[in-house]
């Protein structure tokens, strides 16, 4: 059997998707986390379910992708049911969804998720009348805590049935269904979408655009307007039936500091600078332990072995990139992925949205595209599939370039774990300064010649919520497993062939080969260009590369400061790494992949050249 | 006949067409605020030019050729009307009035910048159905115009282009709503069917709204 979880953005699909199934989607306290079909499966005695995770939806009726995906699968007749996830305290506007999804005909179940909060904001809510009026089990849920989240697809199996409500429509819109039911033969489910403007078949299509026009004439309304409305009419009248009134809401509203010009914007600021310092402080602070454990106890003995001198070189590689990998990487990684989760379940990033999204303009884009920017800070991977929520092909391509250029964490380890450790904080924070001037002058440019229209903000404001524990914890090592499994394995094959190359002296002739361009213009170390080109692989390879080149993770050994840091500069700008260019040219195209790459490569020497001239 | 009577006449049978079936000269006269006589006198002279057929039942149908200049003239109208109304803040029906005698003179490369201007930001734009000149509202206001903390009606939306969005999550004319913050470059949040919204000034520009009585 197969189920779809639908609903609003933000309802707990997700969370519940992963209870069900046991897998890891992405659960984060803003809409549009979401962006893609997940499909997991479960067995319930002895059949296996499949259960569908899909994009949040307003409505199945609008023109963004996402909803057209939504009733291609609704229609396609290959589920057995929907499970429709409602919000609690917020069951009117969820309706409005429900009411059209009924109208599909579907088997259903329905789920009143966030019940915690609806206690918590003294909302009673009377399901058994909810179940009555749409003829269809309601379960009530708190997914946060697995209330009755057990119950679902029992319950979906057993007794998911098409729901009996009907929207009773304008008299003018049911005339025109029941004109092409008459004359074309058109299901009811099918004249609605046609006079919406979304139908499939273009012979209905056409005489219910005829249809559509004379409402709108007589009405001044849109047709979609009207349907709209008459919806939202009954959604209304079935919320009201069934919720009790709220008492008033208690607490301190911590909106009034964060959604204001004053103190909202230095909070902001405050906020991502204090991130990095922390990521900074105490990084560096666990990569001391680490990488000394490591050079004690495991690199340092290698020589009193007495292995053959190939097998050495081997070995002392391996070790190096392991020492890089778990010394290096890992703590920055740990602490970015925590803080950011932390900052993603609060419910913040939707306020920092609304304070940016004048600046976010400048840039060719609206505010929404903070969530995907300040996520690229952990990851470009998953900011570049972020970006699809924004509405447009413009705002998607100039996202795809700011993006790219977003210090993700891996070019943090980078600049925590050489420019802060080896030359100072300050010196590391510049790089930051650095990328955002870059990249507000490449936003500003980039709005200026990518062609399409501007559109604004629509961005629904996430509540406020302290984080959970475990699901931080949870999310946080669902991505540093996903760093261990992808990156440790490259390291150490990286390191191993670095290894013997460089034993077989083919290292050395490449690098004599680009030594002008980088012993001269960029004043680095020669063997620092096969550094960089690892990078491309895993941004983190850079520094390990380095090390094992070096022969020590000590780099303040063999390296000066303003090498250190124009190598750290170079590897932030220079090119994304693989997995970024790969899903760069399937969400975006490869032309753009292409530009984008040839873009930093370009941005990345040219700078490091102006640094290195600058400072000798 | 002169071409500016010539294109009002041709755009106000669009304008009646598209509204509902295709008009008599009385139905065009009325519409106009002209004598019939001149009328019906005129549409024998554009029925004789090719622009457009006189039915034996009295109605009259564009032409091609006259569709054409109806079309645009009827655009540009259109444009005019929202940037007077809509950027330059005049009345929806002194606007629509201003605009009518625009509409024949203004160059094509103005009416091209206008649209782009408006297309470029402001995201607003009238269709025909909804044009000021038909329904006489005296322009309600947009949400900039109320400090925080006001509950309000929805009035209008204005044409958007992702309208159905703001529809979908309750923005509809009648449905109230608590503008809860407004920052000074434009942006705001307001609170509609129990959840808050953040819209760009932009997008705010096309909720016009009304205070709750
Ligand atoms: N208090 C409370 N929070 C919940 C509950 N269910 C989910 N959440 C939180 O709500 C937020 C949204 O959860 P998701 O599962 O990402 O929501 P979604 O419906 O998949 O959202 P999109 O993918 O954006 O459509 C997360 O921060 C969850 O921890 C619940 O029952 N009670
Ligand atoms: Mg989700």
């Amino acid at each position: 059997m197969r189920f779809a979880l639908l609903g609003n953005p933000n309802v707990g699909k997700s969370l519940i998707f992963n209870q069900l199934t046991g897998l890891g989607v992405e659960v984060s306290n803003y809409p549009g986390t979401t962006v893609e079909l997940h499909r997991g499966a479960t067995c319930v005695d002895r059949e296996k379910v499949e259960i569908v995770d899909l994009p949040g939806l307003y409505s199945i009726d609008g023109d963004q992708e996402e909803e057209a995906l939504a009733r291609r699968i609704l229609t396609a007749g290959d589920l057995d049911g929907a499970i429709l996830v409602l919000n609690a305290t917020n069951l009117e506007r969820n309706l409005y969804l429900l009411l059209q999804v009924a109208e599909t005909g579907i088997p259903l179940v329905v789920v009143v998720n966030m019940m915690d909060e609806a206690e918590t904001a003294g909302l009673t809510l009377d399901l058994p009348a909810l179940s009555g009026i749409l003829g269809v089990e309601v379960l009530g849920t708190a997914a946060v805590s697995g209330r009755n989240t057990g119950q679902i697809i029992p319950v979906a199996r057993a007794r998911a049935r098409p729901a009996t409500v009907t929207v009773p429509y304008d008299t003018d819109i049911e005339a025109a269904i029941r004109t092409l039911g008459k004359e074309l033969g058109a299901p009811r489910l099918a004249a609605i979408w046609a006079l919406d403007g979304i139908g499939t078949d273009p012979v209905v299509g056409e005489a219910a655009g005829d249809l559509a026009k004379e409402i709108e004439g007589s009405h001044r309304m849109s047709v979609h307007q009207i349907l709209a409305l008459n919806r939202y009419t009954l959604a209304k009248e079935i919320a009201g039936m069934v919720v009790g009134k709220a008492s008033a809401r208690p607490g301190i509203d911590l909106d009034r500091l964060l959604s204001r010009e004053i103190p909202g914007i230095p909070i902001l600021a405050g906020l991502l600078l204090g991130m990095l310092l922390v990521v900074f402080t105490v990084g560096s602070f666990l990569e001391t332990i680490i990488v000394g454990l490591f050079q004690q106890y495991l690199i340092d003995p290698i020589p009193s072995l007495g292995l053959p001198p190939l097998a050495e070189e081997i070995v002392v590689s391996v070790m190096v990139g392991l020492q890089a990998g778990f010394g290096i990487a890992l703590p920055y990684i740990l602490l970015f992925f925590l803080l950011l989760s932390l900052l993603e379940d609060s419910g913040y990033m939707t306020r920092a949205a609304f304070l940016a999204d004048r600046a976010m303009h400048r840039g060719g884009m609206h505010g929404g595209a903070i969530i995907p920017l300040v996520m690229a800070f952990g990851c470009n991977v998953p900011a570049l599939l972020a970006a699809r929520n924004l509405g447009t092909k413009r705002e998607r391509t100039i996202a795809a370039f700011l993006i790219t250029l977003v210090p993700c964490s891996a070019r943090t380890v980078i600049i925590a774990g050489m420019v802060a450790a080896f030359v100072g904080i300050p010196a590391a924070l510049s790089i930051y300064g650095m990328v955002l001037l870059i990249i507000s002058a490449t936003g500003i440019l980039l709005s200026r010649v990518t062609p399409g229209k501007q559109v604004g903000m629509i961005l629904e404001v996430a509540p406020l919520r302290r984080p959970k524990a475990d699901l931080v914890l949870a999310k946080s090592s669902h991505r540093v497993m996903d760093f261990l499994r992808l990156a440790l394995p490259l390291l150490v094959v990286g390191s191993v062939v670095l290894g013997i190359l460089d034993y077989y002296g083919i290292l050395a002739a490449f690098e004599d080969f680009l030594a002008p361009l980088f012993v001269g213009i960029l004043g680095l170390p020669s063997y620092a260009v096969t550094a960089l080109l690892f990078g491309i692989l895993r941004k983190e390879m850079a520094i390990g590369t380095l090390a094992v080149l070096a022969g020590t993770a000590d780099l303040s050994a063999v390296m000066t400061e303003l090498q250190i840091y124009i190598f750290a500069v170079m590897s932030v700008l220079f090119v994304p790494c693989i997995s970024t260019m790969a899903v760069l040219s399937r969400e975006n195209g490869w032309k753009i992949a292409l530009l984008i790459t040839v873009f930093t490569v370009l941005l990345g020497i040219g700078i490091g050249a102006m640094i290195n001239l600058a400072f000798t | 006949m002169e071409h500016v009577a010539c294109e009002d006449l041709l755009e106000a049978v669009l304008v009646l067409t598209r509204k509902g079936s295709p008009p008599t000269g009385g139905d065009l006269a009325a519409f106009l605020h002209r004598d019939e006589v001149t009328v019906t006198a005129q549409l024998g002279e554009l029925a004789a030019s090719g622009k457009l057929e006189m039915e034996p039942g009295g109605t009259v149908t564009l032409l091609p050729p006259g569709q054409a200049i109806a079309a645009r003239v009827a655009d540009r109208h259109r444009i005019l009307e929202c940037f007077l109304a809509e950027r330059l803040g005049m009345e929806r029906q002194a606007a629509s009035g201003e605009a009518c005698h625009l509409e024949h003179q203004v160059s094509e490369e103005t009416i091209r910048r206008l649209s782009e201007f408006l297309d470029g930001d402001g995201e607003c734009s009238v269709p025909d159905w909804r044009r000021a000149r038909d329904t006489g509202e005296a322009g309600p206001r947009t949400l900039a115009e109320y400090p925080e903390g006001t509950v309000l009606r929805v009035a209008a939306i204005r044409h958007f282009s992702r309208e159905r969005r703001l529809e979908d999550i309750g923005l509809l004319p009648g449905e109230s709503l608590t503008l809860k913050r407004r920052l000074s470059n434009g942006s705001v949040v307001v609170e509609v069917k129990g959840s808050e919204i953040a819209l760009s000034r932009g997008v705010a520009a096309c909720i016009l709204v009304e205070e709750q009585a």
